[in-house]
């Protein structure tokens, strides 16, 4: 049948309450999947996968699905967030992303003034890091408050990836030039930023490269 | 009962012409005696203890585009459709709570049930209904994913020809399974109607609405509900009255009806995953080309600007 041709090709398909594997050094429990008395159980209708953690050895058994699983970010996850209010003393956000999936409903964060910096926690002005409309990744602390998640950005990596400079027409994102200010590359105007250290793909600079010479492969430093 | 002031209504001491026809005016014997014949068959050909599972079972995934997942139900004329979307916000709440909620709503179609038109707004038959199914989903989800949040269960009943609570029940796992929402295990239900000594697996309206209003001995409808691979019953609501020997004998019944539907279900996943395996591959096919085509014209860009 046409059908079981499609599954040979797929691999092991997963319905949620099947039976995958013993649950010991060896085996260990991914996302879909839950433990009991023993056993790994599938907890999603998906696809079958088995990583193996470079750490401890051991395989992830994991069940894919190709639907965004309907959970919520977790302590210690890193999300991608838009800025919406800026006040002096809190940021707020809401979450589209977590880690790569992307979530269809978009929850609250809050990111607090003391949480934004690593270093010189009290004398930060919330207005020169964020501004609304900005994209920033972010680490989910652990939860105080009941509809909110607590953000944090106090890490080199997290911070504004794409920015939009007041002014400059839409679409048009700023490129960092220091760890605290970006630039935007049509109206070359500056604005502080807390930036993060992942380079945002800047589809402009390869579209109009400054040195003819060079491909769009030089977006790393 | 509340006037519809959308509608026309009647003058006030007017009464449903249903109460002028020959079923109305038959006595219980005789409705009973109606409900099978000589051979032991019911109504709609089945035998007693004949589910309308084998045969007359149709249920698919992806049935309402707006919602994260969905299913629809159909046991022969019984029609349901159920809705899952994703953990919001509980309104109105103040305490932090390890385990999110789920928040169950069973409605009536205005023109789904044969002998009265239903109200909009939700009355006690479906109140009860919502809790009962609650109760039935809330063993099977796992619910330390979403705390403090709640997932809507949304149930939309079309046609109701009995064992509405079970169809109910199997449309609202399959929905769940289908949002990828995370559950310990699929969920099956089926319900069964006791009028005396004689038992109706699977029953219709009518069987159901006899049995709801005999006065035998035992008399009830018992729906049943079973988590299949951890061999756990999540839920079991009872309307009637029925002796200790009846309800255990209608259990096992039911316990065996349960493990009959679980391959149905089991195959609408499977063909689930399978679709959207496909439609996810096709996706990628699509990208890859419109990522050829974008390199071209930027190569060709590139080198008109290089030429200059």
């Amino acid at each position: 049948m046409n059908l079981e041709e499609k599954i040979k090709e797929i691999g092991s398909i997963c319905i949620p309450g099947m039976r995958l594997s013993l649950s010991n050094k060896d085996n260990v429990s991914g996302p879909g999947t839950y433990e009991l008395k023993g056993y790994i159980y599938a907890a999603l209708a998906g696809i079958l996968k088995t990583e193996e953690d470079e750490n401890t050895k051991a395989n992830i058994i994991s069940v894919e699905s190709s639907r965004t699983p309907s959970v919520l970010p977790n302590t210690g996850d890193i999300v991608t967030a838009k800025v919406t209010v800026v006040n002096p003393r809190t940021v707020q956000c809401l979450i589209l992303c977590v880690g790569p999936s992307v979530l269809v409903r978009m929850y609250k964060g809050i990111l607090k003034k003391e949480d934004i910096k690593a270093t010189e926690k009290d004398r930060v002005d919330p207005y020169k890091c964020f501004r609304p409309g900005d994209i920033i990744l972010a680490r989910v602390l652990p939860m105080t408050e009941i509809h909110w998640y607590q953000l944090s950005t106090a890490e080199n990596e997290l911070g504004v990836v794409i920015a939009t400079a007041e002014g400059s027409p839409q679409g048009v994102s700023m490129v960092p030039i220091s760890w605290s200010e970006m630039q935007c590359p049509k109206t070359l105007v500056k604005e502080p930023r807390k930036v993060a250290r992942v380079i945002p793909e800047n589809i402009n600079q390869s579209l109009f490269p400054v040195h003819s010479k060079q491909d769009n492969h030089h977006t790393d430093k | 009962m509340p006037l519809d002031f959308r509608r026309f209504n009647g003058p006030e001491d007017s009464v449903s012409y249903k109460i002028y026809t020959k079923d109305y005016l038959k006595t219980y014997d005789e409705q009973l005696k109606d409900l099978y014949d000589e051979n032991g068959k019911r109504k709609d050909g089945r035998e007693l203890n004949e589910a309308r599972s084998m045969c007359m079972f149709f249920a698919r995934t992806d049935m309402v585009s707006q919602a994260k997942g969905s299913a629809y139900v159909e046991l022969r004329k019984t029609k349901v459709v159920c809705s899952v979307f994703d953990p919001r916000e509980i309104p109105h709440q103040n305490e932090f709570r390890q385990l999110g909620q789920l928040y169950c709503e069973v409605k009536f179609a205005p023109f789904s049930c044969p002998r009265k038109r239903r109200p909009y707004v939700p009355d006690v038959e479906e109140k009860a209904l919502s809790v009962a199914l609650r109760q039935a989903l809330e063993p099977a989800v796992c619910r330390h994913f979403f705390p403090n949040y709640q997932i809507d269960v949304l149930i939309y009943i079309l046609e109701h020809d009995g064992s509405c609570l079970a169809a109910a029940i199997n449309a609202a796992g399959l929905a769940l399974a289908n949002a990828a929402v995370p559950m310990f295990d699929i969920i099956t239900s089926c319900s069964v109607a006791v009028i005396g000594n004689k038992m109706f697996i699977d029953p219709t309206e009518i069987e159901e609405h006899i049995a709801k209003n005999s006065t035998e001995v035992n008399h009830g409808i018992i729906t049943m509900s079973v988590l299949s691979q951890l061999k756990q019953i999540s839920d079991f609501t009872q309307i009637g009255s029925m002796d200790v020997e009846c309800v255990t004998k209608v259990m096992e019944v039911l316990l065996k009806e349960c493990e009959i539907i679980v391959p149905n279900i089991q195959r609408i996943l499977v063909v689930d995953v399978v679709k959207n395996f496909e439609l996810k591959k096709h996706l990628e096919a699509e990208t890859k080309k419109r990522e050829e085509i974008l390199k071209k014209k930027m190569d060709e860009w590139r080198s008109l600007l290089n030429g200059q």
